[in-house]
Order: C-alpha cells, then sequence, then structure tokens
C-alpha cells in the first residue's frame, strides 16, 4: 500500500515535470530567437564594405543598363561627370563617384550603391542650367552618402545577403543577380521614403550650394516639370520619376522653405551648360529652338566658335540659318 | 529486498517520464521555429503587397493643371509647356523611350531580364571612368565655383 503511494506520488511528480520541461523549451527558444534577432539586427545596420558596395553597384548599373541603354557621347559624359565630380567633392563619405547618361527620353536620376549616378538623355533635355543639373546630381549623391538604397535593402531582409553574419563576404554567381535585381527593383519601382527624400534634398542643396553653384538649381528644375501638363507624352516621361519620388509640388515647397537658409549668389552657368549639353542642337522640338538664343543667324564671312562633339559641330554661340554652307578651319 | 526493487522500478519510471518531457519540449523548438519564420515571410509579402498597391493607387503623376500662383517663376519656355525631347538624328542617342510602357513604368519584363556580358562591360567602362583632377580644378576654377573639398570621412 505503502509502495502504491509512493508510485502515485511519483507519477504525479513525472506529469508536473512535463510542462516545466516545455517552459524550459520556451525559454531556450526565445533565447535562441532573440540571439538571432539581435544578429539580424546588428547585420542589417552594419554598412556595406567599400568592395561590397561596388561590386553590388556595378552588378546593378549593368541590369540598369540592361533596361535604358547608355547613351555614350563622350563629351557630354565627360560634363557630366565634371558637373558632378564638383559636387561630390563636397560629400562627407569617401566614395568614387561615377556619372553616366542613360540612353532613354524618360526624365529622371538614379543612384545605386557604390557611387554609380546616373542621369538621362530625357533629363538632360529639360535642364536649362548648370546649377539645375549640379542641383539634380547632388540630390543623388546625397542618397549615396547617407547609402539611403542600402538601407532600405537591408531592412527589408529579403535577400539572403542581408542575412547573412558576416559583414566583409563579396556577394557573387546567382546572389549577386538576385540582390542587384532587387536593388534595381528598389530604385524603379518604390517611393523613396519622405524622410529620406527629405534628407536627401536637404544634403543635396548644402553640397550644391557648398560647391558654388546656385542653391535653387533642384527647386527650378522640379518647378520646372510641375508646371507640364499631364498628357499622354509627358506622362511617358516623368510617370517613373513621379511614382518613386514625392509629388513635384511637395518637394518645390520644401525646397522654399530650405532655401530661405542659403545665399542666392551661386553660380547658374546657363552658358556653358548650353555649350556641352547644347540645347538647340540636342533637341528637335519647336519648344526646344524657342529656348535656344534668339540671336540672328551669323553672316557671310563670321567667325564662330564651337566643338566637335558626337560627330557634331557644337556651336558655343551664335547660329546659323539651315542650309548655311560653312567652311571648318580646326584650330586645334 | 522487494523494498529496494519497488523503488529502483518507481525511479526508473519517475526517469523515463522527466525524459519523455524534456524530449518532447526540446522536440517543439524546430517546429515553433519554422512557424515563426513562416509566419514572418508571410507578414513581410503582404507589407511588400500593401506597398505595391499603395503605388499603384496612388501615382505622383505631374499635376493636371499649372498651377495659378503668381509667386512662382513663370515656365523657362513662352507659350504651351512640354516636356522636350532629346532625340538626336546624328549620334548613337535610340530616339527612343528605352525601358518603360506608355505610363512611364518600368515594364516587369525588364526588371526581371538579366544583363548581357555587353552591359557588364558597359558598366565597367563607366566604373573605370576617372575625371582628370587637374581638368575638374580647371573646370571648378574657370566656372567660379568652390575650389575647396569638404574634408573626407573614412566612412560612417
Amino acid at each position: 500500500m505503502r509502495t502504491l503511494k509512493f508510485t502515485f506520488l511519483l507519477l504525479v511528480a513525472g506529469i508536473i515535470s512535463y510542462p516545466a520541461h516545455a517552459q524550459l523549451g520556451d525559454a531556450i527558444r526565445k533565447a535562441q530567437n532573440n540571439a538571432s534577432k539581435a544578429k539580424r539586427a546588428a547585420n542589417i545596420y552594419t554598412p556595406w564594405s567599400a568592395e561590397q558596395e561596388r561590386v553590388i553597384g556595378e552588378a546593378s548599373a549593368a541590369k540598369l543598363i540592361n533596361i535604358f541603354g547608355l547613351y555614350e557621347n563622350p563629351d557630354m559624359v565627360k560634363y557630366v561627370n565634371l558637373v558632378g565630380g564638383a559636387v561630390a567633392r563636397q560629400a562627407g563619405r569617401n566614395v568614387p563617384y561615377h556619372f553616366a547618361i542613360l540612353d532613354t527620353e524618360v526624365v529622371t536620376a538614379v543612384s545605386l550603391p557604390g557611387g554609380f549616378v546616373f542621369i538621362t538623355r530625357g533629363a538632360l533635355a529639360n535642364i536649362h542650367s548648370e546649377s539645375e543639373l549640379a542641383g539634380t546630381l547632388a540630390h543623388e549623391v546625397a542618397h549615396i552618402d547617407r547609402r539611403h538604397l542600402e538601407k532600405e535593402i537591408r531592412s527589408q531582409k529579403a535577400s539572403q545577403f542581408a542575412k547573412e553574419e558576416t559583414a566583409s563576404r563579396i556577394p557573387q554567381g546567382a546572389e549577386l543577380v538576385n540582390l542587384s535585381g532587387e536593388v534595381i527593383r528598389n530604385a524603379l519601382t518604390l517611393q523613396v521614403s519622405r524622410d529620406k527624400e527629405t534628407e536627401a534634398d536637404q544634403v543635396g542643396l548644402d553640397l550644391s550650394s557648398k560647391a558654388g553653384y546656385d542653391s535653387a538649381g533642384l527647386r527650378n528644375f522640379l518647378q520646372f516639370l510641375s508646371q507640364v501638363p499631364a498628357n499622354g507624352e509627358n506622362q511617358k516621361q516623368l510617370g517613373l520619376w513621379g511614382s518613386t519620388h514625392p509629388p513635384f509640388n511637395e518637394r518645390v515647397a520644401t525646397l522654399n522653405s530650405l532655401l530661405a537658409k542659403y545665399p542666392n549668389n551661386g553660380q547658374q552657368l546657363q552658358d556653358r551648360y548650353s555649350w556641352y549639353v547644347n540645347p538647340l542642337n540636342f533637341s528637335k522640338t519647336i519648344q526646344a529652338t524657342s529656348a535656344a538664343p534668339t540671336s540672328a543667324p551669323a553672316a557671310g564671312g563670321a567667325e564662330l566658335d564651337g566643338i566637335v562633339s558626337g560627330g557634331m559641330i557644337v556651336l558655343q554661340s551664335g547660329r546659323l540659318a539651315e542650309g548655311t554652307k560653312v567652311k571648318i578651319r580646326v584650330v586645334e | 529486498m522487494k523494498n529496494v526493487k519497488t523503488r529502483l522500478t518507481v525511479f526508473s519510471i519517475t526517469i523515463f517520464l522527466i525524459g519523455t518531457g524534456s524530449a518532447l519540449a526540446i522536440f517543439q523548438q524546430p517546429a515553433a521555429n519554422q512557424q515563426n519564420q513562416q509566419g514572418q515571410q508571410q507578414g513581410q509579402t503582404e507589407q511588400q503587397k500593401k506597398k505595391q498597391d499603395k503605388n499603384n493607387q496612388n501615382p505622383n503623376n505631374p499635376p493636371a493643371k499649372p498651377p495659378n500662383d503668381d509667386s512662382k517663376p513663370a515656365p523657362l519656355f513662352g507659350g504651351t509647356v512640354n516636356l522636350k525631347s532629346s532625340r538626336q538624328t546624328k549620334d548613337s542617342a535610340s530616339l527612343g523611350f528605352n525601358g518603360v510602357d506608355p505610363n512611364g513604368q518600368v515594364a516587369k519584363s525588364f526588371l526581371i531580364a538579366s544583363p548581357t556580358g555587353a552591359d557588364a562591360a558597359k558598366a565597367q567602362i563607366v566604373a573605370s571612368y576617372k575625371v582628370d583632377p587637374a581638368e575638374l580644378n580647371k573646370f571648378i576654377q574657370d566656372g567660379s565655383l568652390n575650389p575647396k573639398a569638404a574634408p573626407q570621412k573614412s566612412d560612417n
């Protein structure tokens, strides 16, 4: 009888011990989850190394070029790099910046990790001065300087790479293809968060102003775009910008409030922009002609300065009537 | 002697029960982890879906009419403001809206396409393009821009 009692008590103790062990299991599981969360969080906020950024940026650039094509006019590419270089040297983070032109009518600019900044032919055709170009490029430089796209990718935790524990591993093969696809999908289809966009406007304004440009450059360009009527052709040109950025009017208002703090004696450099990008020859629309210098065509015997760009002679100033016969004297 | 035997049996039963309890609790962990992960993935997918829906519903299209605010500067071109085209007839431009559909959005087929070797080579050219520092300095000087560069941090 005594033994039976003892057995019963032990049986009860055993049954009671099950939930106790289950609780112990829960505690172990919680601890493991917390540890893995902490690891993931540490990884999310660990920035990509310079080499990781370069590799991911270059693979993403190849994908962007696959979508839009690359515009390879050497003079214009050089000019965009000079303007971009002038603003990028005011940025704090040490990144090797590369500026290039995408071969599309779409009006937009895109930045990728690793210092890749792309502006489109369509954007260049609608910018009216070097300060507007500088403001646009400075905004993209700011996105890279503050690692906006990279942070977006890491916070989404969608890529296997973002979950990796090591910060020094360089992605390659299929992993790199997937990651660069993710970067481009983010850059071209998702709306940039308001706070990041405002930060890029603020920092970009700072960079272009410190570089010596008229700080209202980006504001002026966005203001021009905000006044474009919504017809099919314009929608095609601006749809991409519209879907990835806050509305133009909203950004113009934000920039207007920020501009009050900046000096208004910066350089606009409209002539130099016309010299390199030359809207007169860069565009064949009627609107472009109306924006061109209104001086009378040069008369016979006149000497005009110009450069050869993309196989064409681009005049620095003055203009020639259609069909004018010319003789070219090469100066240098 | 009999008592000792009984106690041993009872002790064995107890150990068995405790052991079973532990095993059950530990085996539950992977299953629970898996469920957790599945839940997280589902949550992420739903979040992405919601984000996409939001984008589709609220495209930031240019305004239908130009604003009538007199304080804002007038368009830089007279007459009807229309975006300019950069179409060129005499160089390498492709004369088109590469990459986008009629709404100006990047077509899905482009997003999933893999870059070719030629694209990778072009990206490498972009990456290796360098402006001569002396030329940049001259460019800055010619434009009366700021010759001083900001001090650079190693990283942040």
